[in-house]
C-alpha cells in the first residue's frame, strides 16, 4: 500500500511538474504600458505597443530612471487581435496586458465604431477595466513614441498629465468601464480625452537647440453612435463635468473691479432631478460648489466673486448642453440613465427612440457657490 | 541465573554475601559500582553506591560517620534495620527497596543503598551529588523582562523551581520511570482542581505505555503524547522556563518534567500559545497586543511570503504595483533560473547556513554568518545568480522565523512546500496548500481540546485574549482554563 | 455523535454556499437590479420555509443522524433515500469540480490540464473528508475569516466608484417579467445545496440549532444583497451577462499596495471550493456507507473525480451535468424528504404505549 501511494504521488508530481515548463517567467513577459491603434493603409489596423525595456546599468540598479525605459513595437493586422499577435511575434514573447494604462486611438479611427474597436479589450482577461481610453490628434504611434522621462517609465508621466487634467476639470476620465456603460446607452455616446504631441525647442547655453517633446490634452472628444461626433472646448468640458457630477476642482479667472482674479471652484454636491411640469420633462441640476479665492478679499468682493463664479458655472453648463444635446445630439450627460431612474414609465414608453426625448427635455441648473473659510 | 535481563522483579536475598554476589553478577562487575562492606553495631552490612554520583563529603560526614557511631549492645539485624528506617535521619529522602530492580535504579540515580545481612530489604538514602549545570538563563526561550531562570537537566531541581513559584498544596508531582533501560525519571505535574483528572489519567497511561529502551530527550516522550502522528504541528508544548510552565499549569494543563533534559512538556496545547511569551505580561496591554499581532504577521510572512512572491511574480504579476513590477522584471533579466528555482536555492542555502551556525563552535560561528550572509549573498546577486529582490524576501522570511521560534521546524518545511506550490501553480497552489495545512491543523484535538481553539471553534473572550493581552484587572476576575474553551471536552 | 457549535454551523454553511454566492450579480434572467434584489429576498424567504422540516426532525429525534432516523422508520425507505441523496451529492461534486476547473483554466491556469486541476482539488478534498465533521467545521471557521476580509476589502476599495443611477428600474424587461422573476427565485433556490447539507449537519449542532440556522439565513441575505447591489452600482450595465460579477469587481478593485485583487480572490475562492468539495464528498461518503459501499470515502472521492475528468477532457462544459440542478432537488431533498420523517412514527408510539 505504501509503494502504491508513492507511485500515485510520483505520477501526480510529474503531472503537475509537466505544467511548469510552459509557464512564462516574469522577465520573459513584455510589460505593455500603453496600446496605440491606428488604421493601416492596407485597411486593417496598426497596433503599437509601448513596452518596458529596462536601461539599467547592472544588477545593482536595474532601472535607470534618468533614461527612457520603454520601446515601441508596431505591427499591422487585419483585426486588432491580429495586430497584437503580430506585435508579439516581433517582441518574441507574450505581451502582458495586466499593467496596461492607456489605450489610444489615432485620428484615422474617428469614424470607426468604438464599441467594435473595444471588442478585443472586452474579452481580454488580463486587461484592467480602469484603463484610460482616449483619442489623439495625429497617430497613436506618435503618442507612444513621445520621449517622456519622468519616473520609471514614460507612461507614468502620461498618467500624471491625464490625472491632473481630470482633477482640474479640463478633460474626461476616459475610464474603460464607464465607456462600456456609456456605449451601452441607446445613443452610444461617450466622452474621451484627446492627446496631442507638441515639439518645443529646448534652449541650451550653446548653439545646440534640441527639440523636446511633450504631451498635452487640448481637446475632449464627444462620441455619438460610437464614433467621434466632434470636440468640446474647455468651457464645454467643464460644463459636462459639472452636470455629470464628475467635476473635482476647476480653476477659473474672473474680473473684479477691472482686475483679473484666479478662483478655484470645488464641487461639493450635484443632485440631478427629473420631473414633469406642464406636460414637459424637466431635468434640474442642483450644483453646490465651494469658492476659494487666491487673494485676501473684502466681504463685498467675496460676494461678487461668488456671484461671478455662479454665473461662470451656469454659463459652462449652458454651453455644454447646447453643444452636446442640441448640436451633436449625444447623451454625454447620461440623461437616459437619469430618466430610467426617475421616470421609468416614460423611459419604457419611449425607449425605442429615446433621442427624441433627450431633445424635448428642458434643462435647468441651480448653482450655489459658498466661499470657503 | 540472575543477569541484567531478568533482575527487575527479583527480590533481594537475605544473606549479605548473596546480595553482593547478585548485584555484582547483574552489573557484571561494572567499574563504577562501589560496594563497601562494613559492620554496624556488630552486624554485617554493605553500602552500594555508584562512582561520582554522590556528594562524597556529605556521605562520609553525615551518613558514614553517623552509622559508625551507632553501637548498641546485642543489636541484631532487625535492630540495625529499624535504626536505619525509623530511628535515624541520614538524609531528606529515604526509601525501602525490596527488589534488585528498585535497588539498582535508585543507586544509579545517586542514592546510597544500605544492605543488612539477614534482611530481605535495603534502605536507600538520597545523597545525590553528581555534577550538574547551575540554573541559568534558558538558551532558547529568551525574554527581556521575564525571569532569568531556566530548567536544568536534573528533574529534582526543576521540581524545586516549580514549587518555589507555586506554593500551593494543590500542586502535585507524580514520579514515574520511563524507558526499559534508561529508567528515566519523569515527573507529571498538575494543579489539583485545575487540571481535569482525565487529562492527568491519560498522560499517566501514555507514559506508562512507552516501551522504548531509552528516554533521553523530551522528543522521545512528546511523540507518545501526541494522538495524531500525521499532524504538522505538535499538540505538546515545550518550554525551558519555570514561569511559563507554572502559568500553563494554572490554566489547567498537565506538565511533564524529564530527567536529563531542560525542556519540560505541557499538554494539551493550542496553536495560539506559540505566540505568547512571558514578556507580554510585563509590558502594557497595548504594547503586548501589538507585539502579539506582529508575531501572527511574522508567522504568515515566514511561511507564505516566499511562496506568494513566487506565485505572484510568475503567474499573477498584475497584482504587483506598477513600479514594483518593473523593478522586479529588470532585476530578473540577468538571472538564469526560473524564479521558484532561485527562491528554492536561496532558501536551501539559508537553511545550510542556519544549521551550520547552530553546530559550529562559537568562535567560528560569527565568521560564518558574515561570510554566508553578506559576502555570498551579495556575491550571488552581483554574479547574476539571483536577483536582489529574492535576497530581501529570504532575509525578511528568515528574520521573521526567529520571532516565533517554538514552531521553527514546522515553518521551515511549510515554507518549502508553499514555494513549491506557488512555483507550480501560482495562487491556486498556494490556496490548495493553505487549505491542506488548515485541514491538518483543524483536525487536531488531542485530549479533546481543538488545537485551533479559540479561533475555531470560536470562544469570544479567549479569542481576544489570544490576539492581544487583557488587562490584569480583567485577568483578576477570570483565569483562563483550557478545558472551558468551546469544543474542549470529550 | 461528534458535535459542532452553532457558530461552526454558520461558518460551514457560509463557506459551502460561498462558491455560488460569489457568482451572484444582476439576474441571469435579465431582471433589473431592484427586481434582482427582490428575487433574492423572496428566494431566501422561501428557503426559510425549507429549513423548518430539518429543524423539526432534529428536535423530534435529538442526537440522531438523519439517515439513522430514516433507517429506523424503514430499511427500504432508508436505502432509497440513501441512493437519492448519494446521487445528489455525486452530481453536485461533479458540477463543482467541473465548473471550478473550467473557471481556472479560462482565467488563470490555461497551461495546466483540467484533469490535473480536478485531481488536485479532489486530493485535498479527500484529506478534508478524513478530518471528519469537526475538522471540516473548524476549517470553515478559519476560511470564513479570509472570505470576510476579502469581501470587505473589495467593497471598501470600490465604494468610491459607486454610481447610484446604475440602479435602473426600467431596464428593458424580459418578455414576461413575472415568469422571469419567478424563474430567478427558483434558480437561486435551486443552487442552495447547502440546505440539503444542513439536513445532515443539524443533528451535530450542540445547541441553539434554530437560532444558528436563522442567523445563517440573515447573513446569507446580507451578503447576497450586497453583492448584487455592488455589482450593479459599480459595474452598471457591464454587469449584465457576466457570469461572475463579483469576481469582475475584484479585477477592478485597486489599492495603493495591490493593483488588482482578482488572483487573491481566486486563491480564497479556491480555499472555499476545496472546503465545499470536502463537505460534499463527506456527505456522499456518509450516504454511501448507508448502502454498504466499501471504503465509502475513497469511492466518494474517486467516482466524482473520474466523472469530472472525463467530462472535462471531452470538453463537455455545457453538459447538463454542469448546470444548476432543478429546484425540485433542493426543495425535495432539503425540505420535503426531511418533512416526511420529521415526525415520530405513530405505530411505534402505539406499540411503546401498549
Amino acid at each position: 500500500m505504501g509503494r502504491f501511494r508513492l507511485v500515485i504521488l510520483a505520477v501526480l508530481f510529474s503531472l503537475t511538474l509537466s505544467g511548469c515548463g510552459s509557464t512564462t517567467e516574469i522577465d520573459q513577459r513584455a510589460i505593455v504600458h500603453a496600446v496605440g491603434i491606428d488604421k493601416s493603409d492596407e485597411g486593417g489596423f496598426e497596433v503599437s505597443l509601448q513596452i518596458f525595456s529596462p536601461s539599467g546599468s547592472g544588477s545593482d540598479t536595474p532601472v535607470d530612471v534618468s533614461k527612457s525605459n520603454t520601446k515601441v513595437i508596431s505591427a499591422v493586422g487585419k483585426t486588432i487581435y491580429d495586430g497584437m499577435k503580430n506585435c508579439e511575434k516581433l517582441i518574441g514573447g507574450e505581451a502582458f496586458m495586466g499593467h496596461n494604462k492607456f489605450v489610444v486611438f489615432g485620428k484615422s479611427l474617428y469614424d470607426e465604431d468604438m464599441h467594435k474597436l473595444l471588442g478585443w479589450f472586452r474579452k481580454e482577461n488580463e486587461n484592467y477595466l480602469g484603463v484610460t481610453v482616449g483619442y489623439c490628434e495625429g497617430t497613436a504611434k506618435e503618442i507612444l513614441d513621445v520621449k517622456l522621462t519622468e519616473g520609471v517609465s514614460a507612461v507614468e508621466n502620461m498618467q500624471l498629465i491625464h490625472e491632473y487634467a481630470v482633477k482640474n476639470g479640463s478633460t474626461a476620465n476616459g475610464d474603460l468601464l464607464i465607456l462600456f456603460n456609456d456605449l451601452a446607452l441607446t445613443t452610444k455616446s461617450g466622452f474621451l480625452p484627446v492627446f496631442s504631441v507638441k515639439d518645443k525647442e529646448k534652449s541650451d547655453e550653446g548653439d545646440n537647440k534640441e527639440k523636446e517633446q511633450y504631451l498635452e490634452i487640448k481637446h475632449t472628444a464627444v462620441l455619438k453612435d460610437g464614433k467621434v461626433a466632434g470636440f468640446l472646448t474647455a468651457d464645454e468640458v467643464a460644463g459636462v463635468l459639472w452636470l455629470s457630477g464628475e467635476m473635482d476642482k476647476n480653476n477659473i479667472s474672473v474680473e473684479h473691479n477691472g482686475k483679473k482674479m484666479d478662483v478655484e471652484l470645488e464641487k461639493k454636491m450635484v443632485i440631478p432631478r427629473v420631473f414633469e411640469e406642464n406636460g414637459k420633462l424637466i431635468i434640474n441640476y442642483s450644483i453646490t460648489a465651494e469658492v476659494r479665492a487666491v487673494e485676501e478679499l473684502s466681504s463685498d468682493a467675496k460676494r461678487h466673486i461668488c456671484e461671478l463664479s455662479q454665473k461662470k458655472i451656469l454659463s459652462d453648463c449652458e454651453k455644454a448642453i447646447k453643444k452636446t444635446v442640441d448640436y451633436y445630439v449625444t447623451d454625454v450627460l447620461r440623461i437616459e440613465q437619469l430618466v430610467k431612474f426617475y421616470k421609468p414609465s416614460i423611459y419604457k414608453k419611449y425607449s425605442e427612440d429615446f433621442i427624441k426625448v433627450i431633445n424635448g427635455i428642458e434643462y435647468r441648473a441651480d448653482v450655489v457657490c459658498k466661499l470657503s473659510n | 541465573m540472575l543477569s541484567y535481563e531478568n533482575y527487575e522483579n527479583e527480590p533481594i536475598k537475605k544473606g549479605l554475601y548473596d546480595k553482593i554476589t547478585d548485584i555484582r553478577t547483574i552489573c557484571s562487575n561494572t567499574a563504577d559500582l562501589n560496594i563497601m562492606e562494613v559492620e554496624i553495631s556488630g552486624v554485617k552490612c554493605a553500602v552500594v553506591t555508584i562512582e561520582a554520583m554522590l556528594l562524597t563529603l556529605s556521605i562520609s560526614q553525615e551518613m558514614f560517620g553517623y552509622l559508625m557511631n551507632f553501637n548498641v549492645r546485642n543489636c541484631d539485624a532487625d535492630g540495625v534495620f529499624k535504626f536505619l528506617t525509623e530511628q535515624s535521619l541520614l538524609s531528606t529522602e529515604r526509601k525501602t527497596v525490596y527488589t534488585y530492580g528498585e535497588l539498582l535504579r535508585l543507586a544509579f540515580s545517586g542514592f546510597g543503598v544500605v544492605l543488612v545481612d539477614g534482611i530481605e530489604k535495603g534502605v536507600a538514602f538520597g545523597v545525590q551529588g553528581y555534577d550538574k549545570r547551575s540554573v541559568t538563563e534558558p538558551t532558547n526561550d529568551i525574554n527581556v523582562k521575564g525571569s532569568k531562570e531556566g530548567f536544568i537537566e536534573v528533574v529534582r531541581t526543576n521540581i524545586s523551581l516549580v514549587r518555589r513559584k507555586l506554593k500551593t498544596a494543590a500542586l502535585r508531582f507524580e514520579m514515574l520511570q520511563v524507558g526499559e533501560k534508561s529508567k528515566t525519571d519523569v515527573v507529571i505535574a498538575y494543579i489539583a482542581g485545575r487540571a481535569r483528572q482525565d487529562y492527568v489519567d491519560e498522560v499517566r497511561k501514555k507514559l506508562k505505555g512507552i516501551k522504548l529502551d531509552t528516554v533521553l530527550t523530551s522528543g522521545y516522550i512528546s511523540a507518545f503524547l501526541e494522538q495524531d502522528k500525521k499532524s504538522i504541528f505538535s499538540s505538546v508544548f515545550q518550554t525551558e522556563r519555570p514561569d511559563v510552565f507554572c502559568a500553563k499549569l494554572n490554566e489547567g494543563r498537565v506538565g511533564i518534567l524529564i530527567e536529563g533534559t531542560p525542556f519540560a512538556l505541557l499538554c494539551p496545547s493550542i496553536f495560539t500559545e506559540n505566540f505568547a511569551t512571558i514578556d507580554d505580561y510585563v509590558s502594557k496591554p497595548f504594547y503586548a497586543t501589538y507585539i502579539r499581532l506582529l508575531k501572527y504577521l511574522c508567522f504568515f510572512v515566514t511561511i507564505a511570503i516566499p511562496g506568494i512572491y513566487v506565485a505572484l511574480a510568475t503567474y499573477h504579476p498584475e497584482t504587483f504595483s506598477h513600479n514594483l513590477l518593473l523593478n522586479l522584471v529588470a532585476s530578473e533579466e540577468a538571472t538564469p533560473y526560473p524564479l521558484y528555482v532561485e527562491v528554492f536555492i536561496m532558501m536551501i542555502f539559508y537553511e545550510i547556513m542556519r544549521e551550520a551556525g547552530i553546530r559550529l563552535p562559537r568562535a567560528v560561528g560569527g565568521a560564518v554568518s558574515i561570510v554566508g550572509g553578506l559576502i555570498i549573498g551579495d556575491a550571488a546577486v552581483k554574479s547574476g545568480l539571483v536577483s536582489g529582490a529574492i535576497l530581501i524576501v529570504i532575509g525578511i522570511t528568515a528574520t521573521a522565523s526567529f520571532v516565533v521560534p517554538s514552531i521553527n521546524e514546522q515553518t521551515t518545511i511549510l515554507r518549502l512546500a508553499f514555494i513549491l506550490a506557488g512555483g507550480i501553480s501560482g495562487l491556486f497552489g498556494i490556496g490548495l496548500a493553505t487549505t491542506f495545512v488548515i485541514f491538518n491543523v483543524c483536525s487536531m484535538d488531542d485530549f479533546g481540546v481543538p488545537y485551533t481553539a479559540p479561533i475555531s471553534p470560536f470562544t469570544k473572550r479567549a479569542f481576544f485574549h489570544s490576539m492581544g493581552r487583557a488587562d490584569f484587572k480583567k485577568l483578576e476576575k477570570e483565569t483562563s482554563d483550557i478545558s472551558r474553551l468551546n469544543g474542549a471536552g470529550r | 455523535m461528534k458535535k459542532i457549535s452553532p457558530i461552526q454551523l454558520i461558518t460551514l454553511l457560509f463557506v459551502t454556499r460561498a462558491f455560488l454566492t460569489t457568482t451572484y450579480g444582476v439576474s441571469q434572467y435579465k431582471l433589473n437590479v431592484v427586481l434582482s434584489l427582490l428575487s433574492a429576498m423572496v428566494a431566501i424567504a422561501l428557503q426559510l420555509l425549507l429549513i423548518i422540516p430539518p429543524l423539526v426532525l432534529t428536535t423530534n429525534h435529538p442526537d440522531k443522524g438523519f439517515m439513522r432516523v430514516v433507517f429506523e422508520r424503514s430499511k427500504t425507505a432508508g436505502t432509497i433515500v440513501s441512493v437519492v441523496y448519494s446521487a445528489f451529492f455525486f452530481f453536485e461534486t461533479v458540477r463543482l469540480l467541473g465548473i471550478f476547473s473550467y473557471f481556472l483554466k479560462n482565467q488563470f491556469l490555461d497551461y495546466l490540464p483540467a484533469p490535473v486541476l480536478i485531481i488536485a482539488l479532489s486530493g485535498v478534498g479527500l484529506y478534508g473528508v478524513k478530518c471528519g465533521i469537526q475538522g471540516l467545521a473548524r476549517t470553515a471557521g478559519v476560511a470564513v475569516f479570509l472570505f470576510v476580509a476579502m469581501f470587505f476589502v473589495i467593497i471598501f476599495s470600490v465604494t468610491g466608484q459607486m454610481d447610484i443611477f446604475n440602479i435602473q428600474i426600467a431596464t428593458p424587461a424580459p418578455q414576461n417579467t413575472a415568469k422571469a422573476f419567478f424563474g430567478d427565485i427558483m434558480l437561486k433556490t435551486a443552487g442552495s445545496d447547502e440546505l440539503v447539507a444542513l439536513v445532515f449537519f443539524l443533528p451535530h449542532v450542540r445547541k441553539n440549532k434554530a437560532k444558528a440556522t436563522f442567523s445563517y439565513m440573515g447573513i446569507k441575505l446580507f451578503v447576497t444583497e450586497t453583492m448584487i447591489l455592488y455589482s450593479a452600482l459599480i459595474l452598471g450595465d457591464y454587469a449584465t451577462g457576466l457570469s461572475q460579477p463579483f469576481y469582475t469587481l475584484s479585477t477592478y478593485a485597486k489599492t495603493s499596495v495591490i493593483e488588482r485583487y482578482d488572483s487573491i480572490y481566486m486563491c480564497i475562492w479556491t480555499i472555499g471550493t476545496v472546503v465545499k468539495v470536502a463537505v460534499l464528498m463527506f456527505l456522499l461518503s456518509k450516504t454511501l456507507s448507508c448502502i454498504r459501499v466499501k471504503k465509502p470515502d475513497l469511492v466518494a472521492c474517486a467516482l466524482p473525480t473520474l466523472t469530472a475528468i472525463i467530462l472535462a477532457m471531452l470538453g463537455m462544459y455545457d453538459s447538463p451535468m454542469f448546470r444548476v440542478p432543478s429546484v425540485v432537488f433542493a426543495i425535495g431533498l432539503g425540505g420535503a424528504i426531511p418533512l416526511i420523517f420529521a415526525f415520530r412514527s405513530r405505530k411505534k408510539e402505539e406499540v411503546s404505549v401498549g
